[in-house]
């Protein structure tokens, strides 16, 4: 019997980690669309939307039956959608031609014959059945659902409003038409949404919590509604990063301690130790999802296909998926190699289902374009978490952009709330596992983990420059006694 | 008001001439000084919904083109499309 590897990934995501990290084309965008239909429990018939927005394939030039002008014009003025008294076919052309840069802003939209499309729009009518990278956004509603948290009903309220410039635009092209949403994917069986977790990554799942509800009032205050959708959503892509970054803490015996700090990088260089410190935090934590993976594809073959270890050091190369078992897949030297040292380091591990469950990890990475560390890396830098975003720098570290910061800073500060700073960096860890230096036990936390780079000097110019970009947002002040205070108006 | 509304006019200026002087579209500026910018405007531009149309004004930085467009949002009807002012 040939082990199928998909089969084993797909045990592991439902069971385990509630989402598929298995592609490297996620967005926001897409995050945001998984995140608003599992809170709406449906989503809307975009197929007019779609059709007024794509006017041509961008590979060829060609127009798709449906999407042509004249088409278009006669769809609005047989659903009497426009005056066609004062509007031309000439001017629709012009404003599809707007329009698509405004919902097509994070690159989302595809064919809506291919149920790939997500739009960069706050409103239920924009909910599309676009199947690809989803279920993050999923999993994070059924997190807020499951806890009651206020973000959930500030999403629900604000998306089922129609009241904003993108949905008013685009309010003739919209279908008031709900279809029924059944998740392909069950995010609300995974284990640690149900079953008790260790106390250390219990606490920084219920701090994630509580940085919800705090930027609950700050949306709930804001008035301008898409701004606070977006807040919402670069918060949904900090959950899903650092749920990934916490899986190793949730399930692997004797690691329930170690929870990976994220070191958020001030430094004016990529060459600063701060730079490089951050990078290794970056480094350990795709070694701890590889680390889970590999224990975790092991605990399935020890208990879900009742392999022996005897048995698995008889298994021929394990195939990607149940219909390429039988032919010749991509890179089988690769693949052979792999799994002979695995079989051959079993000999002398304490754990040899692990060996062998890395081995499908290792497999896995070798033939998928999209794996749960390029998932993160991707998501993470789309988001404004990760940099550079260069692909001559394998290597990234935690640098955020200004949208991911003040995203952070709202959900550890409530509106109105004055904080000093060393009250705001313990915030950080609690709520988000993040650090920034400055104060001894971060040096302490830094060394702990592996991250040697910097000392204690490189770490105060960090919380230095952290604070002179508090200070630049508005968000703290700098007293007369030299203490900062960190204060989000109410 | 529920956000910061404070901007840093000096250096705002400073980065946005110097941007500007090699040629980068004012819109499409990321630094920190434009993003406080965004910010104040963001508060700004929620227009009221206590009418059934509503106007609204695109500018594409890109093409300096412009779009006034009006909806009814009562009737979900295209209203006027116009270019330019």
């Amino acid at each position: 019997m040939t082990i199928v590897i998909g089969e084993a990934f797909q045990h592991v995501e439902r069971t385990l980690i509630g989402c598929r990290p298995n592609t490297s084309s996620v967005k926001p965008v897409h995050i945001a669309n998984g995140l608003f239909r599992n809170i709406l429990g449906y989503t809307t018939d975009t197929g007019m939307l779609n059709r007024f927005v794509f006017v041509a394939k961008k590979k060829d030039g060609a127009i798709p039956s449906g999407h042509e002008l004249a088409s278009i014009y006669g769809e609005l003025l047989d659903n009497n959608r426009l005056m066609p008294e004062d509007i031309q076919e000439s001017d629709i052309a012009e404003l599809r031609s707007f329009l698509r840069k405004v919902v097509d802003a994070d690159g989302g939209v595809y064919l809506h014959s291919q149920d790939m499309e997500s739009y960069s729009a706050g409103f239920s009518g924009f909910i599309s059945r676009d199947r690809v990278a989803q279920d993050g956004g999923e999993l994070v509603a059924e997190l807020l659902r499951l806890n009651n948290s206020q973000l959930y009903t500030s999403i629900e309220r604000t998306i089922e409003s129609p009241r904003d410039v993108i949905t008013a635009l685009s309010l003739p092209t919209l279908s008031i038409n709900q279809r029924e949403w059944v998740p392909s994917f069950d995010a609300s069986t995974a284990q640690f949404l149900n079953k008790p977790l260790p106390g250390v990554p219990a606490s920084l799942l219920a701090g994630l919590l509580k940085a919800a509800d705090c930027l609950a009032e700050h949306v709930n205050l804001h008035p301008n509604k898409l701004v606070g959708l977006r807040t919402i959503v670069l918060y949904a892509c900090f959950v899903v990063i650092r749920h990934l970054a916490l899986l190793e803490s949730y399930y692997v015996p004797n690691a329930e301690r170690r929870i990976l700090p994220f070191l958020l990088d001030f430094s004016p260089s990529e060459r600063h130790p701060v730079a490089r410190a951050s990078v290794m935090t970056y480094t350990l934590v795709c070694q701890s999802i590889s680390r889970f993976y590999a224990w975790a594809l092991g605990e399935y073959l020890r208990t879900n296909r009742l392999f022996s270890i005897e048995a698995l050091r008889q298994e021929p190369i394990p195939a990607y998926t149940q219909t390429s078992a039988s032919s010749r897949e991509r890179n089988e030297a690769e693949r052979r190699e792999i799994w002979e040292l695995a079989k051959g380091e079993s000999h002398n591990s304490e754990d040899p289902y692990s060996v062998f469950g890395q081995a499908l990890h290792d497999i896995m990475a070798l033939e998928a374009s999209g794996n749960p560390i390029a998932y993160l890396r991707q998501l993470g830098l789309r988001s404004g978490l990760l940099r550079p975003p260069d692909n001559f720098h394998p290597s990234k570290r935690f640098a955020v952009q200004q949208d991911m910061l003040e995203v952070l800073v709202r959900g550890a500060v409530k509106p109105g709330e004055c904080i000093d700073l060393p009250s705001l960096q313990a915030r950080f860890l609690e709520r988000y596992g993040v650090i920034i230096g400055g104060r001894r036990e971060d040096e302490a936390n830094l060394v702990g983990i592996g991250a040697y780079q910097a000392d204690s000097n490189a770490l105060a110019d960090n919380l230095k420059a952290f604070a002179t970009r508090l200070s630049r947002l508005g968000f703290a002040k700098l007293l007369a006694d030299g203490v900062l205070r960190v204060e989000l108006e109410g | 008001m529920a956000w910061p509304t404070r901007l840093f006019w000096p250096e705002f200026a400073h980065r946005l001439l110097a941007k500007v002087q090699r040629g980068l579209p004012a819109l499409s500026l990321e630094c920190d000084a434009t993003r406080r910018l965004w910010q104040f405007m963001e508060q700004l531009d929620e227009p009221s919904w206590d009418f059934d149309e509503i106007t609204i004004k695109l500018l594409d930085p890109a093409t300096k083109s412009q779009l006034a467009v009006t909806v009814d949002v009562e009737s979900r009807q295209y209203l006027t499309i116009s270019k330019g002012d």
